[in-house]
C-alpha cells in the first residue's frame, strides 16, 4: 500500500516536472526565433511563468514525500512563490513592453495594427 | 538537536568513506524516474538558458536584452528547484522567493530606466534621450 502511495506520487511528480519543462523550453525557443520584442515577450513570459509554476509544484510533492515533519512550511512558501509569480510576471511584461514601445522598438513588418502609434516617439 | 546537519549536505555527516552526492539511487522503476526525469530536465533547462544568453548577447533593442535577463532568471529558478529535488532538501525554497523578489525588482527598475525619459513628456524632441537631464516633475 505505501510503495503504490509512491508509485502514483512519483508518477505525478513526472508528470508536473514534464509539463514545467515543457513550457520552460517553449519560453526559451520563443525567445530565441520570434521576430520582434513584443512577440518575446508574449511567449517567454507566458511560457516560463506556467513551467515554473508546475516545477515548484512538483519540489513541493518531491519534498514532501522526504521530510514530512516540514509539509506545511514548504507548501506555504511554494504557495507564495507561484501566487508571487503570477503577480509579478505580468506586471513586469507589461512594464517592459510600455517601455519597449515609449522607446520605439522595432516591430516586425507584418504586424497589423498598433493601437499606441500616436504615443510613440518617431510618430510624428 | 542532537543531529547536526549542515544546509549543503542532504544527509547528516556520514564516515567519510562515503561519498557526499550523489544519494542513494532510488530502488524503485517510478524512483528511478523521478531521477533521470530531473537529469534531463538539468540538461533541457540549460539549453533553454543558452537561448537566453543569445538573446542577451544579440538582442536589437534594450527590452530584448532586459527580458533574456528576466526570462534567465526564472529558469535560474528552475535549476534551483530541480537541485532542491535531486539532492531532497527543502533549504532552498527561501533562496527561490529571493530569486523571484530580485529578478522583479530588476525589471521593474530597468522598464523604468527605459521609459523614464519618454515619459516626461520631451520625448519627441529629445530622439536619443539621456536620461540624466530629464527630470519627470519639472517639465
Amino acid at each position: 500500500m505505501e510503495s503504490m502511495t509512491q508509485l502514483m506520487l512519483d508518477l505525478l511528480i513526472v508528470g508536473f516536472l514534464i509539463f514545467g519543462l515543457f513550457f520552460m523550453m517553449v519560453g526559451g525557443l520563443g525567445l530565441l526565433r520570434m521576430p520582434d520584442v513584443y512577440h518575446r515577450m508574449h511567449a517567454a513570459t507566458k511560457g516560463v511563468t506556467l513551467g515554473i509554476s508546475s516545477m515548484l509544484v512538483a519540489a513541493a510533492l518531491a519534498l514532501s514525500t522526504v521530510e514530512a515533519s516540514s509539509v506545511f512550511r514548504i507548501g506555504t512558501t511554494v504557495a507564495m512563490v507561484i501566487l508571487f509569480q503570477f503577480i509579478a510576471n505580468p506586471v513586469g511584461a507589461h512594464m517592459l513592453a510600455k517601455a519597449a514601445h515609449l522607446d520605439g522598438a522595432p516591430q516586425w513588418k507584418k504586424t497589423l495594427s498598433d493601437d499606441l502609434e500616436s504615443t510613440s516617439p518617431d510618430a510624428g | 538537536m542532537s543531529q547536526i546537519t549542515t544546509p549543503l549536505l542532504a544527509t547528516p555527516i556520514t564516515p567519510s568513506s562515503t561519498p557526499v552526492h550523489p544519494e542513494p539511487a532510488a530502488s524503485t522503476w517510478h524512483g528511478l524516474l523521478v531521477e533521470w526525469t530531473v537529469e534531463i530536465s538539468i540538461v533541457c533547462i540549460a539549453l533553454a538558458m543558452f537561448f537566453c544568453v543569445y538573446r542577451l548577447l544579440r538582442g536589437p533593442h534594450l527590452t530584448d536584452r532586459v527580458l533574456a535577463v528576466d526570462t534567465l532568471a526564472v529558469k535560474l529558478i528552475g535549476l534551483v528547484i530541480l537541485l532542491m529535488i535531486r539532492s531532497r532538501t527543502p533549504w532552498f525554497l527561501e533562496g527561490v522567493l529571493v530569486l523571484s523578489l530580485l529578478s522583479f525588482a530588476g525589471t521593474v527598475a530597468m522598464a523604468q530606466y527605459i521609459a523614464r525619459p519618454h515619459l516626461a513628456g520631451n520625448g519627441r524632441e529629445n530622439e536619443s534621450p539621456d536620461p540624466d537631464n530629464t527630470v519627470p516633475g519639472e517639465a
